[in-house]
């Protein structure tokens, strides 16, 4: 807690309950609402503290609220982190400190959570599911990895919820300390492994010979003898799709060119 | 070549509004990539694992667009949506999946949903000054009717712009889905995906040790297949 003084307020109330854990986290859902190019997530972070606001602040809600609406960003999942310190320090701290922890926080936040989530968490689950699913897996596997990224997103926001409201502004400390600054690397490891083992049993699937027309490991395992083909295309377009910045473009132009080789070759 | 009927796009409608939802204004459960986005069309439609394969090759082609900051990017979940409607009405009509073509208008859809959202964001962005000025002239809830007005127009743009980007769609591909070919023997496109999930590790998180678990692991995946299933040179 700072030691300068609170501000003064016209209605509103120091001494007030903090929301809960699972409240904060309900809040910041709709976070995003309305994003836009200007404020950002501002308008969501302003909405989900506003009844913070109102017992901080009384009648002097209004422009306190405005204020923290005019900009904000943060990766969604990691938000309840300032959510939860703004809302214990409103009314609190001066709004000055809680404006200069804002501008602060933003950064380490957007950056741990992209990370964590869009650049680890995402791609570790997804990519070996889509692959299971080509290999001719159940479909219900698309749906099931998104469990472990939901528990992972869940227990960052509660995790969030309680460091804010329990150290307030001081609450980088307890995300210096936190498991979401070195869960990243152990996914990105925990992922390649299982991008690998999957990528590996489509080409060796593939290299016991596809059935016509099928999609399944089940018929392509009852094919012919492997060949050095599917290895020879897994070999050169793994290059081709990692190191081509458009790479989207390729694989659609090689999917087309692929079904175009088979239809002419089948007539 | 009959188009789906009032049931099917009143629930592809439904889905693509709870989609626009989960892309980012609201939960971000991930249920908005195209894998699980295809699954579930898939699933309502009654073919899902249909589906899920044509969202599989999606989640591979996006899986490293990065929805970073402000950055903007293609529409994902309505590229699934869209290409796996495609997808599985070419399978109801046709047999086959026609998944290049599914695909590529996927992917059109997917451009088409940026533009979308782009004027979304810009919308927002007058509704949020406006609530401003009221939250500044004392009537803080009118951020907060802002963001619930925000929500709702979300959900309905969502709907409406999937549902009109598959039944353009739908008429681009009417006449070419009996001509297109059905990726028959496909093991390069199976390859290809394997290619491209791989490829997307690599972009996305670099670095030997990546690398050095991504090769062991590929070799280990082939070797166990071949082991586990009996194939023989």
């Amino acid at each position: 807690m700072s030691r300068e003084a609170a501000p003064a307020r016209r209605g509103g109330s120091a001494e007030r309950a903090l929301p809960g854990r699972w409240t904060l986290v309900r809040r910041s859902l709709p976070l995003q609402a309305a994003f836009n190019p200007v404020t950002l997530q501002g308008a969501g972070f302003a909405a989900a503290l506003l009844p913070e606001l109102e017992r901080a602040h009384g009648t002097g809600a209004g422009p306190r609220a405005a204020t923290l609406a005019s900009g904000f960003n943060a990766n969604p999942y990691l938000v309840t982190f300032a959510l939860g310190a703004v809302a214990a320090a409103e009314g609190r701290e001066p709004a000055a400190r809680i404006d200069r922890f804002l501008r602060l926080v933003r950064g380490p936040l957007g950056s741990l959570g992209d990370t964590l989530f869009w650049g680890a968490a995402r791609p570790a689950l997804l990519l070996p599911a889509a692959l299971a699913v080509t290999l001719g897996a159940p479909w219900w596997i698309a749906l099931l990895a998104l469990a472990p990224f939901n528990l992972l997103a869940f227990g960052a926001r509660l995790t969030g919820a309680r460091a804010g409201l329990a150290r307030g502004l001081d609450v980088a400390e307890e995300l210096a300390r936190s498991w979401i600054r070195t869960a990243p690397a152990r996914i990105r490891s925990a992922g390649a492994c299982l991008i690998g083992l999957a990528a590996g049993a489509v080409v060796a699937v593939a290299a016991a010979g596809g059935r016509a027309g099928g999609w399944t490991a089940t018929n392509a395992l009852q094919g012919e003898a492997p060949d050095w083909i599917p290895a020879a295309v897994f070999a050169l377009a793994l290059p081709l799709f990692a190191l081509w910045p458009r790479r989207l473009g390729w694989g659609v132009a090689l999917l087309a060119a692929w079904a175009l080789v088979v239809r002419w070759g089948a007539a | 070549m009959s188009l789906p009927g009032p049931a099917h796009w009143a629930l592809f409608a439904a889905l693509a509004a709870f989609v626009a939802l989960d892309s980012g204004p609201w939960l971000l459960a991930m249920a908005a990539r195209p894998l699980p986005a295809a699954a579930l069309l898939g699933l309502v439609w009654g073919n899902p694992a249909g589906g899920a394969l044509t969202g599989a090759a999606l989640e591979l082609v996006y899986a490293g667009v990065l929805p970073v900051g402000a950055s903007r990017y293609p529409d994902a979940g309505t590229a699934g949506l869209v290409a796996a409607g495609v997808s599985l009405w070419a399978t109801a009509e046709t047999g086959g999946p026609a998944l290049p073509l599914a695909i590529a208008l996927g992917l059109l859809a997917g451009h088409a949903g940026r533009g979308v959202e782009t004027w979304r964001r810009l919308l927002n962005a007058a509704w949020v000054a406006r609530a401003r000025a009221a939250a500044e002239a004392g009537d803080p809830w009118a951020i907060a009717r802002a963001n619930v007005r925000a929500l709702a127009f979300a959900a309905l743009l969502g709907a409406g712009s999937a549902t009109g980007l598959l039944a353009l769609a739908l008429v681009a591909a009417a006449p070419v889905v009996d001509a297109w070919p059905q990726l028959a023997g496909a093991r390069p496109p199976l390859v290809l995906f394997a290619a491209l999930g791989c490829a997307a590790a690599l972009r996305l998180w670099g670095g030997w040790r990546v690398r050095a678990w991504l090769a062991v692991a590929v070799a280990a995946g082939a070797g166990a297949t071949g082991l586990l299933t009996g194939l023989r040179p």
